[in-house]
C-alpha cells in the first residue's frame, strides 16, 4: 500500500511520448512529444476551430511499396495511409476538409551511408496531401541533422530543437 | 473501457463551455492565492464537517466524507496543485476550510479551498479564445508561483489577473488512481484490499489495451477501417529456442572478450573494463524503438555494415558522457567539449579518436564472430553520427521494417571502472540473413567450435549449458535435422567451395566457409568473379587465423610476443579504416576492410603468399617512409580490379582492358596513380595520428610490376633478408565486381622494438 503515493508520483510527471507507428488524437496535444526523430516524420494535423488535434509518428513511405506489411498495432507505420486515417478520424469528429491544417517534421538522412527513407517518406507526404486537398502550412524536413519536438501547441505551432537551436514552426 | 468512457464525457464537457462563449468562474482563495474555477465543474458548497481521515494515504487524501449516504473523497486542492502541504492545517471544523462538491461526469469528490470569494461572470473574446497566447503573455503578471500546466486560461478583470485553473488537466494526473479507489465505499472498511483492486485494475487496462489496436487517447477515434488492404497473416513469426539462444549469447561472448582485450590496452592501465550482456533474442522491432531511452540527450553512433557470408550490422552509441568518461582514459578530455551537438564542431583529432575506437570495438566484434564461427565477415568503414538516440536508430528500423517487424537483437552494455556507461552495443542480422544466420547457430556446429575453442583456453561453465541443454531436447529434435547437419558439415570438410574452375590456390590456405559458397548471399558474383582468377586468387591471399602458426623461436629472436602482433594488426586496422573511408567518401560506394592477423615472415615467404599472382603484374605503389616511423607500406591492385574500380570512380567512362601500362593515356595512369597515393598516404598518416608520429616524407612510387619482382628489388635494395613482421589489410568495395586492394606494411627487424615502444607509451 506504500506503493500508492510512489505510483502518483510516476503518473504525473513529463510528457508523453508518441510511440513509432503510433496515431494520438487529442484534445490537449501539448501534453505529448517527440524527441530524437531521424527518417520518421512526425505528421500534425489539427483544427482549431473544432480544437481537434490528431499527430502521427510515420515510418516508411506508401503502403503500395510493401505489400503484405500492414500491421494493425501501428497505424501510423505508413506515410499515405496514416494521412487518409488521420482525415478520415477528423472529419468524422466534425472537422471539414477545409479547415484542416497540417505540419511535417523529419526525413533527415542521419547516416550518409545508409539509403534514406527520409526523403521518400517526405514525398510521400507531400503527394498524399496534395491529393487530399489539405493546406500544408509549414514543414520542417530534410537536412542531416536529427530535431526533437518540444511540444505539440494548440494554436497548431510545433516547437523544434535541432542541435542547439530552439524554434517552431 | 469504463474509465475511457467516463474521461470522454469529461472532457466533451469541458469543451462546450468554450463553445457558448460565456462562463461563470468561482473565485477561490488557497492560502491567499486566488483563481478561478469553472462554475460547470461545482456541485455544490459546504462548510467542513466531520471529514474521517484514513492512515496511510497520500498526503493529497484527505478523508471521506459522508454526503447524504453517499461516501464522497475529500482531496486538498492546494496539495494538488503545488504538490505540498498546504501551511494552513486541517483542524477538526477548521472554519478556515470550506469544501466544494466537484462533479465530474459520473463521479462526484469533495475538494478543500480556504475560501470563496465571488462568482464573476466571463465572455469569452476572441482574443482570448486560444489559451496558449493568452498565458505567454499574461504569464508575467501573476506573482504566485501557480504551475503553468494547470492554468487553462487568465483573464484580466478590473486590471487584476485571474487565473483559470485547468481542472481536466489537475484532474488527468490524479484520475487513475482516484478511479481506482477513493471513491469506493469498501475501502473504508479493507483498506488491505488496495493492491488487489489496484493490481486488477491494471490487468484489465492491459486487457482493454489488447483489445484496442489504435491507441486512443482522451477522445474517441472513429473505428479506422481498412480499405483493401489484407493484413499479412501468414508472417513468419520468428522464434529462437533457447538453444539459439544460448548459442548466440555464447558468440556474443566471445566477440565480446575481444573488445575487451583490445580496449584494455589502450585505456590506461589500472582502469578495468567489463562488457556485459544485456539483452539477446527476438523482440518486435516498434517495441525496441520504443523502450530506448528518450531523453533528449545526445548520443555519438558508429555504424558500421557486415556483408559476406552474412549481412547485418553493428552499431556503436555512446552518450556523451559515457564518451567523456572513455576519451578521458585516453587523455583527450581537453578537446572534447561539454555538450556535444554536431560533428562539425568538434576537434578534428577527437573525431578520429572516437573514429579509432570504434574502428577497434567494431573490428575486433566483427573478427571475434567470424574467427569463432569460421566465416569470412567484412565490416565496412564504419561512419560517425551525432543526435539523440531514438534518431540514430530510426533509419535502421525503417529498412528493417520493410521486410519484417521482428528482429534479432543482441545488446551489450560497457561498465567502464564499475560504472556503467550510458550506451550500448548493437549486433542485428539483416532479415534475408536471418535463415543463414540461424543455420551459424547449429547447436552440433557450436558445440564442435566450443569443444575445439576448449582445447586452448575456455570457460567451459557456458559450453557445458549448452551441452546440457542440447541434451534434454535432443529427443525432441528430428532426426531428420539432425542428419543434415551432420552431412552438410562433412560436405564442408571435403569439398571445399567452388569459387573458381581452376583451383589456383592450395586448399590449405583457404577459410573453410560453412556451406557451398551458390547458397551464400555474396555482395559480388562468384561468377564474374571466376572468370578473372587474379581477383578470385588475391581474395583468398589472406591467411586466415586458425592456419597461421608462428614459431616461438622466431619470435624470441626478434624479441616480439605474440601479444605484440596484436598491436601491428591494429596498426593496420586503424590504416585500411582510413583509407577505406576516403576511399568511399570517392565512389560513394561502401567500402569493407578485411584484417587477418600480422604475421612473421621474409621476403621470399611473401612472394609465395601470392600465390599464383606472384608473376602477374600489377599496380603498386610503394611508401618508404623514414624517421621514427621507419617502414614500407604497400597497396598493390590487380589490372581487373583497378580497371572495375576506374570503372565506377569516372562514372561508366572507363572500359579498356589493361594488359600493359601503354594501353593506359598518361591522364588515366596519372589519375590511378594519384588514387593509389592518396590511400596509401591516408593509411601511413592515420597510423602515424595513432602513434603520434609527425609524418615524414613518405617517397612515393608507383610502379607495374608484379609483387615478385617488385619484392626481390625491394630486398635487393634494403638487405632484407631476415624475418619481419607483416601486417596486410585488404579493402573491398561493395559491387557485383571485384574490386580488392590489398595494403601491406612490413616493419623492419630494427624497428621494430622502437616502434612497440611508443604503441607501448601510448597505452600506458
Amino acid at each position: 500500500m506504500s506503493n500508492a503515493p510512489d505510483n502518483i508520483n510516476n503518473r504525473k510527471k513529463v510528457k508523453k511520448s508518441i510511440g513509432l507507428g503510433e496515431i494520438v488524437f487529442t484534445d490537449f496535444p501539448n501534453s505529448y512529444d517527440l524527441l530524437g526523430i531521424g527518417t520518421c516524420i512526425a505528421i500534425y494535423l489539427y483544427d482549431i476551430k473544432k480544437r481537434n488535434y490528431i499527430i502521427a509518428h510515420t515510418i516508411l513511405p506508401k503502403i503500395d511499396e510493401f505489400p503484405g506489411r500492414m500491421n494493425k498495432n501501428m497505424p501510423g507505420k505508413f506515410v499515405d495511409l496514416a494521412i487518409k486515417l488521420m482525415i478520415n478520424a477528423l472529419i468524422k469528429n466534425g472537422s471539414r476538409n477545409e479547415d484542416i491544417k497540417a505540419k511535417l517534421v523529419g526525413g533527415a538522412q542521419i547516416f550518409q551511408k545508409l539509403q534514406s527513407v527520409g526523403i521518400r517518406n517526405i514525398k510521400a507526404a507531400h503527394e498524399t496531401l496534395t491529393k487530399a486537398e489539405i493546406k500544408l502550412i509549414s514543414e520542417d524536413v530534410g537536412g542531416i541533422a536529427s530535431r526533437s519536438i518540444i511540444a505539440f501547441n494548440p494554436d497548431g505551432t510545433i516547437d523544434i530543437k535541432q542541435k542547439k537551436n530552439f524554434y517552431s514552426i | 473501457m469504463d474509465n475511457l468512457s467516463k474521461k470522454i464525457k469529461f472532457n466533451l464537457r469541458d469543451q462546450k463551455f468554450d463553445a457558448l462563449n460565456q462562463k461563470k468562474l468561482m473565485i477561490v482563495s488557497l492560502n491567499s492565492i486566488q483563481f478561478g474555477i469553472n462554475i460547470k465543474f461545482i456541485q455544490e458548497l459546504k462548510d467542513l464537517e466531520k471529514i474521517r481521515q484514513l492512515p496511510h494515504f497520500p498526503s493529497y487524501f484527505m478523508g471521506i466524507y459522508n454526503l447524504r449516504n453517499e461516501i464522497t473523497t475529500v482531496l486538498d486542492l492546494y496539495n494538488l496543485i503545488f504538490h505540498r502541504p498546504n501551511p494552513i492545517r486541517l483542524v477538526k471544523e477548521n472554519p478556515l476550510f470550506k469544501s466544494l462538491f466537484i462533479n465530474t461526469a459520473e463521479e462526484s469528490f469533495a475538494v478543500m479551498v480556504n475560501d470563496i470569494e465571488d462568482i464573476i461572470p466571463i465572455s469569452v473574446d476572441i482574443d482570448q479564445k486560444y489559451p496558449i497566447e493568452t498565458i505567454s503573455n499574461r504569464i508575467s503578471l501573476i506573482s504566485s508561483d501557480f504551475p503553468v500546466k494547470y492554468i487553462y486560461n487568465i483573464y484580466i478583470i478590473n486590471n487584476k489577473p485571474i487565473i483559470e485553473l485547468n481542472f481536466y488537466k489537475l484532474i488527468e494526473d490524479y484520475f487513475p488512481i482516484y478511479d481506482n479507489y477513493l471513491i469506493k465505499e469498501d475501502y473504508a472498511q479493507t483498506p488491505s484490499g488496495l493492491k488487489e483492486l489496484i493490481s486488477n485494475q491494471e490487468l484489465e487496462d492491459e486487457k482493454t489495451n489488447e483489445k484496442e489496436p489504435i491507441q486512443i487517447h482522451e477522445k474517441t477515434l472513429p473505428e479506422f477501417d481498412f480499405p483493401e488492404l489484407t493484413e499479412s497473416t501468414e508472417e513468419k513469426i520468428l522464434s529462437l529456442n533457447n538453444e539459439q539462444i544460448d548459442a548466440l549469447r555464447e558468440i556474443s561472448s566471445i566477440a565480446t572478450r575481444k573488445i575487451i582485450m583490445a580496449l584494455s590496452r589502450l585505456l590506461v592501465p589500472n582502469s578495468k573494463i567489463e562488457i556485459e550482456l544485456t539483452n539477446i533474442g527476438v523482440e518486435n522491432l516498434g517495441d525496441f524503438y520504443n523502450r530506448q531511452p528518450k531523453k533528449d540527450e545526445t548520443y555519438v553512433a558508429i555504424r558500421a555494415q557486415l556483408s559476406q557470408d552474412f549481412h547485418g550490422v553493428v552499431y556503436l552509441l555512446i552518450s556523451s558522457d559515457g564518451l567523456h568518461s572513455i576519451l578521458e582514459k585516453i587523455a583527450l578530455i581537453e578537446k572534447l567539449p561539454e555538450q556535444l551537438s554536431d560533428i562539425d564542431i568538434l576537434d578534428k583529432d577527437v573525431i578520429s579518436s572516437i573514429q579509432e575506437i570504434g574502428n577497434i570495438i567494431i573490428s575486433h566484434y566483427c573478427s571475434g564472430l567470424s574467427d569463432f564461427l569460421k566465416l569470412r565477415l567484412y565490416h565496412q568503414a564504419p561512419e560517425i553520427a551525432i543526435g539523440e538516440y531514438t534518431a540514430l536508430i530510426d533509419n535502421e528500423i525503417a529498412d528493417l521494417m520493410m521486410n519484417t517487424d521482428q528482429g534479432i537483437i543482441t545488446e551489450t552494455e560497457f561498465i567502464l571502472n564499475n560504472k556503467s556507461i550510458d550506451g550500448n552495443l548493437l549486433f542485428i542480422p539483416y532479415t534475408e540473413s536471418i535463415p543463414k544466420f540461424m543455420e551459424f547457430l547449429e547447436v552440433d556446429r557450436i558445440l564442435e567450435l566450443l569443444d575445439k575453442e576448449s582445447e586452448k583456453e575456455r570457460n567451459p561453465q557456458i559450453s557445458n549449458q549448452i551441452k546440457q541443454s542440447k541434451k534434454s531436447k535432443k529427443s525432441e529434435k528430428s532426426v531428420k535435422e539432425t542428419k543434415k547437419t551432420k552431412k552438410t558439415s562433412k560436405k564442408k570438410k571435403e569439398i571445399p567451395p567452388k569459387t573458381s574452375s581452376e583451383p589456383i590456390f592450395t586448399i590449405e590456405k583457404r577459410i573453410e566457409a560453412p556451406t557451398s559458397d551458390s547458397k551464400l548471399p555474396v555482395s559480388f558474383d562468384i561468377k564474374t568473379a571466376s572468370k578473372s582468377d587474379l581477383s578470385t586468387a588475391i581474395m583468398n591471399l589472406v591467411i586466415p587465423q586458425n592456419q597461421m602458426t608462428i614459431d616461438e623461436t622466431i619470435l624470441n629472436q626478434l624479441g616480439v610476443k605474440i601479444k605484440d602482433l596484436d598491436a601491428f594488426r591494429e596498426l593496420g586496422n586503424i590504416g585500411a579504416g582510413h583509407a577505406g573511408n576516403i576511399l568511399s567518401d570517392i565512389l560513394h560506394e561502401k567500402v569493407y576492410l578485411e584484417i587477418p592477423p600480422a604475421n612473421v615472415m621474409t621476403i621470399d615467404e611473401m612472394i609465395e603468399n601470392f600465390g599464383n599472382l606472384k608473376n602477374k603484374k600489377m599496380f603498386n605503389l610503394l611508401l618508404q617512409p623514414t624517421g621514427d616511423f621507419e617502414s614500407y607500406i604497400g597497396l598493390s591492385y590487380t589490372p581487373t580490379d583497378i580497371k572495375n574500380l576506374m570503372n565506377i570512380y569516372l562514372k561508366n567512362g572507363f572500359k579498356k582492358t589493361i594488359r600493359k601500362l601503354t594501353d593506359l593515356t598518361i591522364k588515366e595512369r596519372d589519375l590511378i596513380q594519384n588514387l593509389l597515393e592518396k590511400l596509401s598516404i591516408e593509411y601511413f598518416n592515420a597510423i602515424c595520428n595513432f602513434l603520434f608520429i609527425i609524418p615524414t616524407e613518405t617517397n612515393p612510387k608507383f610502379y607495374f610490376r608484379s609483387p615478385k619482382a617488385l619484392l626481390n628489388k625491394l630486398k635487393d635494395l634494403s638487405n632484407l633478408n631476415e624475418k619481419m613482421v607483416v601486417v596486410e589489410t585488404a579493402i573491398h568495395v561493395e559491387s557485383q565486381l571485384s574490386m580488392r586492394g590489398q595494403f601491406y606494411l612490413l616493419v623492419k627487424h630494427n624497428n621494430l622494438q622502437k616502434i612497440l615502444k611508443i604503441i607501448k607509451n601510448i597505452w600506458e
